[in-house]
């Protein structure tokens, strides 16, 4: 107990001797010693990490589960409609069927364009070359149809030479008929016409995509409807030929009975003469 | 820090005179460092965390999870109906098994009905030209005058008949000619027509999937749409071919009934000019 108590009072005489070493000392602890930090982490950063990790894990479990669900889905669905619904060689394949189409209506237009001409004589031939001149797909010579017409077929007779029933029936029947060679001319060039718009369509099937092909399909379907159209007035024009045709033949034979009755007044009136 | 301030207190009051000074400057300068030093900082958080991190994870798990379901659900749909109800694959087969029961069950018998080709003439002549009119080639094509000339004869000579019958007989021949020729240039497109149709009916039918798939139809359906076309325009050219007969037929006969108007007027002109004589 004493040797404690010379000890401090020791120590208490050397600091009042070195008071101002010791206060430098003191200064410069205070300026070095470093200030008080956070050592241990505070309940705040624990907490926050912990709900980081939680964070984590549920992305993990619900976003990269959920993602990784649709991917397989999204997967299957590609593998599917590229194996089952569009395989790249069965497009080629459709593909190469139009192209095999356009090549088979390449060579009926080869076909169709093959000249047809059998008339020997000037009329007849001039006549002819008019009546053809539709498969080149111009209807331009329809305006020269009549002249060659009348030059085959004559022109109706003067009233002089008929009556004006017989006048009339002739002149309707060549109106129907020269109606309907003009009509004809103007049916090949839409044919031709139609011929080379398909070829276009068919050429333009080639560049389409499996979805875009329904549109060239429309299209087509248009011409399609279109061409229908045309079909059904070329039976018509037909139909009239004939209609004019039966109505010659019933003309006939009213003109017929006619000119019998005058005939038959006419023998009646010589006979009562005599 | 604290402590440091006592210790200098300490110092401070057990020294004295030009020491002392020393001493409480020293000690001013540790207290006005403290001074100076920022007090250490506590964070205060202006909200409350596990309320933000609880947030966080509710529009995770709830609202973005609950999307990511609803999203796997329509896609989930989705594959279902392409795979079940809109292209399932069974049906696809089905599709082309149809397609060739229906080209087992009825090509042969159309085609061997289309191969009826009558051929009926007796003697040489009709026998050539029937033969050349019914060989469905254009091969031949320029051979139909000549033949047709052998049957039916070619147009008279000059004086052995008027101009106008000569003119009237070599429009219905050419007619009746231009019709035939045409007619094998129609039966050649037709045949090809038919080739071209068996050539679709086979690629659609056929039984490999990379071959023939449902998403290749649009195009084949398009190929043949514009078939149709072309085939409607044979079908006018045709129908004009049969105009131009059916017109040059009723010419012809109103050129006779021309004709015949024509000498009745000139016979009743040379009756009366015979009663007037006598």
């Amino acid at each position: 107990m004493n040797g404690a108590k010379t000890g401090v009072a020791k120590t208490c005489r050397w600091s009042c001797r070195h008071a101002i070493l010791l206060a430098l000392v003191l200064l410069l602890s205070t300026i070095v010693v470093p200030r008080k930090v956070q050592g241990q982490p505070s309940p705040c950063c624990a907490l926050l990490a912990e709900g980081l990790g939680t964070i984590n894990i549920t992305l993990g479990s619900v976003i990269g589960a959920g993602l990784q669900a649709i991917n397989v889905i999204l997967n299957n669905t590609n593998t599917f409609l590229q194996t089952n619904v569009w395989p790249q060689k069965a497009i080629a394949q459709a593909l190469g069927m139009a192209g095999q189409v356009g090549g088979l209506y390449a060579q009926i237009a080869r076909i169709l364009q093959i000249p047809i001409a059998t008339a020997t004589l000037p009329n007849p031939k001039q006549l002819e070359t008019i009546l053809m001149s539709g498969m080149s797909g111009s209807a331009g010579q329809i305006s020269n149809a009549s002249g060659s017409y009348a030059a085959v077929y004559k022109v109706v007779p003067t009233p002089q030479s008929a009556s004006p029933a017989v006048r009339d029936l002739i002149d309707m029947t060549d109106a129907v008929a020269q109606d309907a060679m003009q009509r004809a001319i103007a049916i090949d060039a839409i044919a031709t016409q139609e011929l080379s718009a398909a070829d276009q369509i068919n050429a333009n099937i080639l560049t389409a995509a499996p979805g875009t092909a329904p549109m060239i399909e429309a299209e087509a379907d248009a011409w399609l409807v279109r061409a229908n159209a045309y079909t059904q007035s070329a039976l018509s024009d037909l139909m009239r030929v004939r209609a004019i045709d039966l109505a010659d033949s019933g003309a006939h034979l009213k003109l017929g009975s006619g000119w019998a009755a005058v005939t038959q007044q006419n023998i009646n009136s010589t006979l009562q003469h005599k | 820090m604290l402590i440091l301030t006592a210790l200098f207190s300490g110092l401070m009051l057990l020294n004295v005179g030009r020491r002392r000074r020393v001493v409480a400057v020293l000690l001013i300068g540790c207290v006005a460092i403290l001074g100076v030093s920022p007090p250490p900082a506590q964070a205060q958080l202006p909200f409350c965390l596990p309320c933000v991190i609880q947030a966080v994870l509710t529009t995770i798990t709830v609202t973005i999870g609950g999307w990511l379901t609803q999203i796997n659900g329509v896609l989930g749909k989705l594959f279902s109906l392409f795979t079940q109800t809109v292209w399932p694959l069974a049906k696809t087969n089905l599709a082309k098994s149809q397609i060739q029961s229906i080209i087992t069950r009825f090509l042969g018998v159309i085609q061997s009905m289309m191969s009826i080709n009558p051929h009926t003439a007796t003697l040489p002549n009709p026998v050539s030209l029937e033969s050349i009119i019914r060989n469905r080639s254009t091969a031949d094509i320029t051979s139909v005058p000549q033949a047709y000339a052998q049957t039916f004869r070619p147009v008279p000579q000059p004086g052995n008949i008027a101009p106008q019958d000569r003119d009237l007989i070599d429009m219905d021949d050419a007619m009746a000619q231009d019709n035939l020729m045409m007619l094998k240039e129609s039966d050649q497109s037709q045949d090809l027509q038919l080739q071209l149709a068996n050539q679709i009916e086979s690629l659609i039918g056929n039984p490999d999937i990379n071959i023939s798939a449902p998403g290749g139809a649009p195009i084949i359906t398009a190929a043949a749409v514009a078939g149709q076309i072309q085939s409607q325009a044979v079908t006018q050219r045709m129908l004009a071919a049969m105009l131009r007969q059916e017109a040059a037929r009723l010419a012809h006969d109103n050129a006779i009934r021309k004709r015949n108007a024509a000498y009745a007027g000139q016979l009743q002109t040379d009756m009366t000019n015979i009663l007037q004589h006598r």
